[in-house]
């Protein structure tokens, strides 16, 4: 009798390993409020990433955002002494009979049913289109229109347009670029470096926030158009005001150069906690470059912080915008955004009245926010299970 | 036994009167590298004569270099407090600092109800979340609480307005208060929309600050000891737990102080308070920049002062802090 020994080891390597991140990642999956969250976002954002195909000039099914809807009225005019027919005066203006008809009761009752050979006297005034200011919600308008007739779902869309571009290039310059950047440099460099990255920081962070954001924004406005003129003239791109880039990098820049001391501070704080772990010193032993121990080594270490601090920050970004804005140094009226809708929604008695002007902005904005917040939440509770 | 501790201190201090010139050179480069000349502005007009522009320049100590201006600005505030003349008040010509002060108090008034409120309620808030961690309330109580700070302050201001004039308005008549829609001097009704503004926002964070801060020592040995010697649960909590837990509050605390003198602009620009915040705001509007400077300059001083407070309060209270200093 043989006994037959199996050949396989007590500490047998699983074929595949999963890296942590993709553990992190399937925890963070198995919530189901950080799927819901990352659904509202991915279907947000999208919405205002499909607007920018309309920058391109492709049809984006929807109403142009700043086309109002206004009643407008022309009148028959004289051509050679004699009234122009009313066909001459439906290609004229591009606008169907059919409407005219509707539009115009009075006109109709007075010379009966309108005809491409119909004359009218010249001068007769005609009515062209509704009036669809200050509509509520409506298969047509979905979410209303404002004082100006304009369509507030289309406003929203190209409003969602301008939070994603701001939000994500602040947190990518701010948060990513400074933030991380400058902490990581800060505390893993030490001495003089250190010294002069966090002095310029206690300076940043010792001015009140909101009001050093709306100086800052104030001293940099009117010569900031001056420099995107001059960048128009000399590269010949001429949209970039008329699509409100100035008004981005603008806002992008004052929230960066406001908000990055306090997260610099916080990955300074966390790098000095993992600067003298013992793969640290390994990574040195073997010769790698500060760049090289930074990215590779140190990043990874607080990469957990940075997801939360990310989600978070973009929240927030979305919010000061609004602020700014609102206080009328932000975004400037040709763009459509959050903070322009709110600015024009009005206050207390225009809510009572049309309560769908405040509550479509606020609406996209809570349940953004809130999204990004929850889900900052969430992942904190997956990467740092001692927060639990 | 805080002979490890002087260095420390002294370096912290002494980093207070830097920390105070450096915010005071940058703001007064800022303030005054707006676009805008500062005599026309104060002058009103674009163009004036050059014996006019001169009297400004004298009365408003406008004359002489950049640098001749800034020093005699840094002198004006360290000799005498005195933060220069304001540009829009100019008959009579009024002081910046005696146009805070008129304001000051109303700001302060409601900051410091809506504080205690904030204090009140959040740290019971916090610590109830703490204690049913893992249980429906938490979760239900520290989401709910962050509805509030998910809504920018001018949509979450607007709403409140119409919320407590139009929607529940008898509630508030119910305890004989006449919600009014505006502020009104003189009717102690006005606070309820302010400080209810500034309140609800603040609750949220709070609240999970002294949880997260509760949840870190709530599983520490000390506390573990407690238990296993027969401590009743509510003794564990506020004898042990809270004890340490709150100690980070004091940073919270300090903070909250600043905020107090400060105001809220986007609150008090809305329903119409006549205090610093919508004092600034309006300044920044007529580029009454002295206004500006000044402001930024006091709250920036209050924020490094306490700062530095808190981290000297903290080397006398928490051993460990000492302990660090004295090794390194």
């Amino acid at each position: 009798m043989t006994s037959r020994v199996e050949a396989q080891p007590q500490w047998a390597i699983p074929e595949k390993s999963e890296s942590p991140w993709m553990r992190a990642l399937r925890a963070i999956l198995r919530k189901k409020i950080a799927v819901v969250c990352i659904s509202v976002i991915v279907v947000l954002y999208g919405a205002g990433a499909y607007t920018m195909l309309d920058a391109f000039g492709i049809d984006i099914g929807l109403q142009d955002p700043n086309q109002s809807n206004l009643s407008q009225r022309r009148s028959i005019r004289e051509v050679d002494g004699s009234p122009e027919t009313l066909g001459a005066f439906t290609s004229r203006l591009g606008v169907e009979i059919a409407t005219l008809n509707q539009l115009n009761p009075e006109v109709v009752e007075a010379y009966g049913p309108l005809t491409e050979e119909t004359l009218l006297p010249a001068r007769t005034e005609l009515v062209l289109s509704g009036d669809e200011s200050l509509q509520g919600p409506s298969t047509r308008h979905w979410f209303g229109t404002d004082r100006n007739g304009r369509d507030l779902f289309a406003r929203a869309m190209f409003a969602l347009r301008t939070t994603l571009i701001i939000s994500v290039i602040a947190v990518l310059f701010g948060n990513l670029f400074l933030g991380l950047g400058l902490g990581l440099l800060a505390g893993y460099r030490g001495g003089l470096v250190d010294q002069i990255i966090m002095r310029i920081g206690d300076v940043m962070l010792a001015m009140p926030g909101l009001l050093f954001l709306i100086v800052v924004v104030t001293v940099f406005r009117d010569p900031w158009e001056e420099w995107f003129r001059a960048i128009e003239a000399a590269t010949g791109q001429e949209w970039l005001i008329a699509q409100g880039v100035d008004d981005y990098v603008l806002i992008v820049f004052a929230t960066s150069l406001v908000g990055w001391a306090g997260s610099a501070r916080f990955y300074r704080a966390q790098v000095l906690a993992l600067r003298e772990s013992d793969y640290i010193l390994a990574a040195e032993t073997v010769g790698a470059r500060t760049p090289r121990v930074l990215i590779r080594h140190l990043f990874p270490g607080i990469l957990p912080w940075f997801v939360v601090g990310f989600s978070a920050s973009l929240g927030e970004i979305a919010g000061s915008e609004v602020v700014l804005t609102w206080l009328g140094i932000g975004i400037t009226p040709p763009t459509a955004s959050f903070g322009i809708l709110v600015e024009n929604a009005g206050g207390r008695t225009s809510f009572l009245l049309y309560p769908w002007l405040m509550a479509v902005p606020w609406l996209f904005l809570l349940v953004l926010m809130l999204a990004f917040n929850l889900l900052g939440d969430a992942i904190n509770d997956v990467l740092n299970p001692r927060g639990r | 036994m805080i002979s490890g501790a002087i260095p420390i201190l002294v370096r912290r201090l002494l980093l207070v009167p830097i920390l105070v010139f450096a915010v005071m050179a940058l703001t007064y480069a800022m303030t005054h590298a707006v676009p805008g000349d500062p005599v026309k502005i104060i002058a009103g007009a674009r163009s004036i004569e050059p014996q006019r522009a001169q009297e400004i320049r004298e009365e408003f100590g406008l004359e002489g270099t950049y640098v001749e201006r800034f020093a005699r600005y840094v002198w004006g505030v360290v000799s005498r407090g005195d933060l220069g003349p304001s540009y829009y008040y100019r008959s009579p010509v009024r002081s910046v600092q005696e146009l805070l002060g008129e304001r000051i108090w109303v700001s302060a008034q409601i900051n410091l109800i809506s504080m205690a409120l904030v204090f009140g309620l959040g740290i019971p808030m916090g610590v109830y979340a703490a204690v049913r961690r893992g249980r429906w309330q938490d979760p239900t109580l520290i989401g709910g609480l962050k509805i509030f700070d998910s809504i920018p302050s001018p949509i979450f201001t607007i709403l409140m307005i119409v919320l407590l004039v139009n929607g529940i308005d008898d509630v508030f008549r119910f305890f004989g208060f006449n919600v009014p829609n505006v502020w009104t001097p003189g009717d102690p009704a006005s606070y309820i929309v302010p400080v209810l503004c500034l309140t609800l926002p603040s609750l949220g964070g709070m609240a999970r600050f002294v949880r997260v801060s509760a949840l870190s020592t709530i599983d520490d040995d000390y506390v573990r000891t407690a238990r296993a010697k027969g401590l009743t649960e509510r003794r564990i909590l506020y004898g042990h737990v809270l004890r340490n837990a709150l100690l980070p509050l004091s940073t919270v605390f300090g903070l909250s102080i600043v905020g107090v003198v400060t105001g809220s602009i986007i609150v008090e620009t809305i329903y119409g308070v006549p205090g610093v915040g919508a004092f600034v705001f309006q300044s920044i509007t007529q580029r009454d920049f002295n206004v500006i400077l000044g402001f930024t300059l006091l709250t920036a001083t209050l924020f490094i002062v306490v700062n530095a407070l808190i981290d000297v309060m903290y080397i006398f209270i928490d051993p460990r802090i000492r302990f660090s200093a004295r090794q390194s």
